[in-house]
């Protein structure tokens, strides 16, 4: 029998330090980053603890309240790649940004300096450190709606992650009310 | 008493004749006839001649069976003719008139019967056509004025008054032209419109009164209906304004019928189409004679009355017929009656009167008959007694005599017999001892004279006859003497006949000594022959006696191997009971291994249940990994947001998340081997199932082995007591040898005595010949044969 992958991980040495992200799959295949200072708290959250709202876009699913304060909840891999979440699921994994108030009009507009957006990810996974002098721009083509929220792109033994600007998410023209 | 004295004269006249008695008794007959007998014997005398002169011509012509008749017979038949005849013929007589008179009385009245119903029954029909009439000028009806004034309830009323007050109406109804009923006694009985019905289309025609031939109702009712109708005019006008209709109560007719009918008596009345529409049975019990009658007899053509005897399928009827006639004004129907009833209750009295005569005259008959028999017996018996006694004295018997009774003439004639019986009889006695001397005075004189001739000739015969014998002392024994009458002569047939007996004795003796030579001779050869079979014989005993002695080894070396193959045969039972027993403890074996293989199989059903559980506390870390991974990146996130100051918790913090991550993957592995140790499990699962079938399998094989090698125990049982068998025979077969081996030897010795004593049989053989030559020689000094 093999060693244990539980001790292969023990004996790994610490990631090199400098700004930390999180790490998270926008789907199976696509890994995804989002600067630590962005996020308020991760979250898991009951299906029911989400009330739908009318008269938005799809990707939006509804208002939660966190601590008293109420925001919006969005998909984020339909908002970014087209591809909903399964219906079936029970609990969802989301990731709460904190995003700057504009003078314009939003919808997320509240009377706080700073509004809560949260995100549902299929997959949360962990927090990142690498400095952000290694984020490339983006090689390749991307979906006009994942590009204009892209911060850059991370390559790391293979994988290519998705950095992610959450200011730029919650400024997307596709959730603004139609 | 003076006949008595007549007859022994005249029968002394016959011995001293010496004569025919035949023909002295006719002669005595015929003097008795004319002699100046007495007036007592001339009766006598004359009745006597009377009863043998009447049967002599009569005997040679034979005139048929009254003379065959005995007198007794003759008496019986000629007074029961007498008895019997008149009875019979005055009986026939009478009853032959008193029948003639019966049957015509009984065969007048079922005509008058049957013509009564006929003359009732048109009076019957005569009233309803009068009622007809009436109702047809009913002022409800045919008075306008009336009419109006009247309801039609009320008519109603009155037709149903008008029925109910005659039992022989069932219905009426008035109908007007159209046919449509205007009023009636009863609104079921008629129907909407009968403009198409008979009844109603005659009386438009002719405006005259009609009646319908009866026939059996269209709306299947039981009865055939009787329907009259009649036209009604207005009183005023005159004109056909209604018509009226009424429907008979045939029940009605039915029951005065009935009472009309005598018991036994079939009645039926049949209308012009010849149909019973009424009789007094109903249809299933009717004869089926008076339904087909109309077939029969052309009666219902000619209208008249008539009756005759017709034969039924049982019995014969006497059948009348009669028209029914209506009054000259009334409508002619043209019905008829038809009576019907069995000739053997209508003649029941004719039969009754034959019945009585034929009984009186049977016991009149009989009694008569009785009556005649005992008086004839009566009268015949002394005459019969009398002839028997008669034929006795006829035939010789002059013992015999008659028993007389009574002074009659018969008693007069018998002891008269009897004295003629005894007179004849002391005749004869007398006749016979004067023939008696007489014979003996002649005898005496002349047996002196034969006695002298007779010496002299037995003389000279005796000479000759001993000069003739001479020749025969010296040995020739063709001599013969010569035949003479005589006494003499029977010696020389005797002599002769001796002298041919020894003749053919010495004759035989020669031919016999010479077959005792031949035969002597050929018994030597046969005699020879034996004694060298016998010889023989015994070489082939010898032989024989060899071969039993080998049979004998045999057998013994045959019952030696029988005794080893039975020691074989024990061997094998022995070693199949001990693999028996092994096979036992096999299936034993087995068993506990299928006993093990369950429990092991349950045990690692177990297993799987523990690894179930197992996944099921490693899915639940997982989450406990997961959670702490996420409390792992908030303490990251609050790090982070701490500034400097949080960097060294937010190591900390890294740390609980690659924790948390390692552990997640650790209940991953987990996760396989469970799923891999379950997979197991199911595996040796399935392999226990298949390790019980097969122990089931092999246990059934061990015992079908067991059950092979139990019958080859019986086998080998079976051939021990086989061979012990065949050891047995085989020593029996050794003893029967043994003692064939000594019977052999004894017939051995048996042959050579045989041998031996027809060796002395030969010698003895030679000595007979010897012997026999001699009687040869002896013999041959006889003369037997005339030298040639």
């Amino acid at each position: 029998m093999n060693a244990s992958a539980l001790a292969q991980r023990l004996i790994q040495p610490k990631g090199p330090s400098g700004s930390a992200y999180l790490s998270f799959q926008l789907n199976e295949r696509v890994p995804a980053l989002l600067p630590m200072t962005q996020v308020q708290e991760v979250i898991v959250a009951q299906v029911q603890q989400i009330t739908p709202m009318p008269n938005m876009p799809p990707c939006v699913l509804g208002l939660s309240t966190r601590r008293s304060r109420v925001m919006w909840v969005v998909d984020l891999a339909y908002m970014l790649l087209g591809t909903p979440l399964p219906s079936n699921m029970r609990t969802y994994n989301i990731i709460i940004v904190r995003v700057a108030q504009m003078q314009q009009q939003n919808i997320f507009a509240t009377t706080h300096s700073q509004a809560l957006l949260g995100l549902i990810v299929p997959v949360m996974k962990g927090v990142m450190r690498f400095s952000p002098e290694l984020i490339q721009t983006p090689q390749g083509h991307f979906a006009p709606n994942l590009m204009r929220c892209l911060r850059g792109c991370l390559l790391q033994q293979d994988d290519m992650f998705m950095v992610l600007d959450a200011e730029a998410i919650a400024r997307s023209p596709i959730l603004q009310s139609p | 008493m003076t006949t008595n004295q007549n007859l022994p004269s005249q029968l002394n006249t016959v011995t001293s004749d010496n004569g025919n008695v035949s023909e002295g008794r006719s002669s005595s007959y015929a003097s008795g006839d004319g002699g100046a007998a007495p007036p007592n014997g001339q009766a006598s005398g004359s009745r006597a001649a009377d009863e043998t002169t009447n049967p002599s011509p009569s005997q040679p012509i034979p005139k048929g069976f009254w003379q065959k008749l005995n007198l007794r017979t003759k008496v019986i038949g000629l007074s029961l003719s007498l008895g019997v005849s008149p009875i019979v013929l005055v009986g026939g007589l009478g009853f032959w008139f008193v029948q003639r008179n019966v049957d015509t009385q009984v065969t007048t009245t079922q005509l008058t019967f049957t013509e009564d119903i006929s003359t009732f029954t048109a009076e019957f029909m005569g009233a309803r056509f009068e009622d007809l009439i009436t109702f047809s000028q009913l002022s409800v009806f045919a008075d306008p004025k009336v009419r109006e004034a009247v309801t039609v309830t009320d008519q109603n009323a009155l037709l149903q008054q008008l029925v109910e007050s005659s039992p022989v109406y069932e219905d009426m109804a008035v109908v007007n032209l159209n046919g449509t009923p205007v009023a009636v006694s009863n609104p079921e009985g008629i129907p909407e419109n009968v403009s198409q019905n008979d009844w109603f289309q005659n009386v438009v025609e002719t405006q005259q009164i009609t009646w319908v031939q009866p026939r059996a109702p269209l709306a299947g009712g039981l009865d055939f209906a009787l329907i009259g109708a009649a036209p009604i005019f207005d009183a005023q006008t005159g004109e056909l304004i209604y018509i009226i209709r009424t429907r008979l109560d045939i029940q009605e007719l039915q029951r005065r019928l009935d009472s009309f009918a005598a018991e036994g008596t079939e009645v039926a009345l049949v209308d012009a189409n010849e149909q019973i529409f009424l009789a007094n049975t109903t249809e299933g019990e009717r004869n089926p004679l008076l339904t087909g009658l109309t077939e029969i007899v052309p009666w219902f053509d000619d209208r008249e009355s008539q009756i005759t005897v017709l034969d039924g399928e049982n019995a014969n009827y006497l059948t009348a017929y009669a028209p029914i006639v209506h009054g000259p004004e009334d409508p002619q129907l043209n019905w008829s009656v038809v009576s019907l009833i069995d000739t053997s209750t209508a003649f029941a009295a004719s039969q009754q009167l034959l019945n009585t005569l034929l009984i009186g005259a049977i016991v009149t008959v009989l009694s008569v008959a009785a009556i005649a028999t005992i008086i004839a017996n009566r009268t015949t018996l002394p005459i019969l007694r009398m002839t028997d006694s008669v034929k006795r004295l006829g035939s010789g018997d002059l013992k015999a005599r008659i028993l007389t009774r009574g002074a009659d003439e018969i008693a007069q004639l018998g002891s008269n017999i009897n004295l003629m019986a005894s007179q004849i009889q002391d005749l004869l006695r007398r006749q016979e001892e004067s023939v008696q001397q007489q014979l003996s005075a002649q005898a005496q004189v002349e047996r002196a004279e034969e006695e002298r001739q007779r010496n002299e000739v037995m003389q000279r015969e005796l000479v000759q006859l001993l000069s003739e014998m001479e020749e025969a002392s010296n040995g020739n024994l063709m001599v013969r003497t010569e035949l003479s009458a005589g006494e003499i002569g029977i010696i020389g047939d005797v002599f002769n006949a001796i002298i041919e007996n020894l003749r053919t004795i010495v004759v035989q003796v020669k031919q016999a000594t010479g077959q005792v030579n031949s035969s002597i001779d050929e018994s030597e050869t046969a005699i020879q022959e034996l004694a060298d079979e016998a010889l023989a014989q015994m070489d082939e005993i010898t032989n024989t006696l060899n071969s039993v002695e080998q049979m004998s080894h045999s057998i013994q070396d045959v019952a030696n191997n029988a005794r080893q193959a039975a020691e074989v045969a024990q061997v094998a039972s022995g070693a199949a009971q001990d693999s028996g027993a092994a096979m036992d403890r096999t299936v034993e074996s087995i068993l506990d291994l299928r006993s093990t293989v369950a429990e092991t199989g349950k045990k690692v059903k177990q297993l799987g249940e523990s690894s179930q559980q197992i996944s099921q506390v490693v899915s639940l870390i997982n989450e406990i990994a997961m959670k702490t991974n996420l409390l792992a990146v908030n303490a990251s996130i609050e790090a982070a947001h701490a500034g400097e100051e949080g960097q060294g918790f937010a190591v900390v913090a890294s740390e609980v998340g690659q924790l948390a991550e390692q552990s997640a993957a650790a209940t991953k592995e987990i996760e396989q081997i469970v799923k891999n140790i379950q997979m197991g499990t199911r595996d040796v699962v399935e392999a226990m199932e298949k390790g019980t079938t097969q122990v089931v399998e092999g246990t059934q094989l061990v015992q079908e082995t067991k059950q092979g090698l139990g019958q080859i125990v019986e086998v080998s049982q079976k051939i021990d007591q086989l061979l012990q068998s065949i050891s047995k025979a085989t020593v029996s077969q050794a003893e029967t040898s043994q003692t064939v081996t000594q019977l052999m030897q004894q017939i051995t010795q048996a042959s050579q005595r045989t041998s031996d004593s027809s060796r002395q049989v030969a010698v003895r053989l030679q000595s007979t010949v010897e012997v026999a030559r001699d009687l040869e020689s002896a013999v041959g000094q006889f003369k037997v044969k005339a030298e040639a």
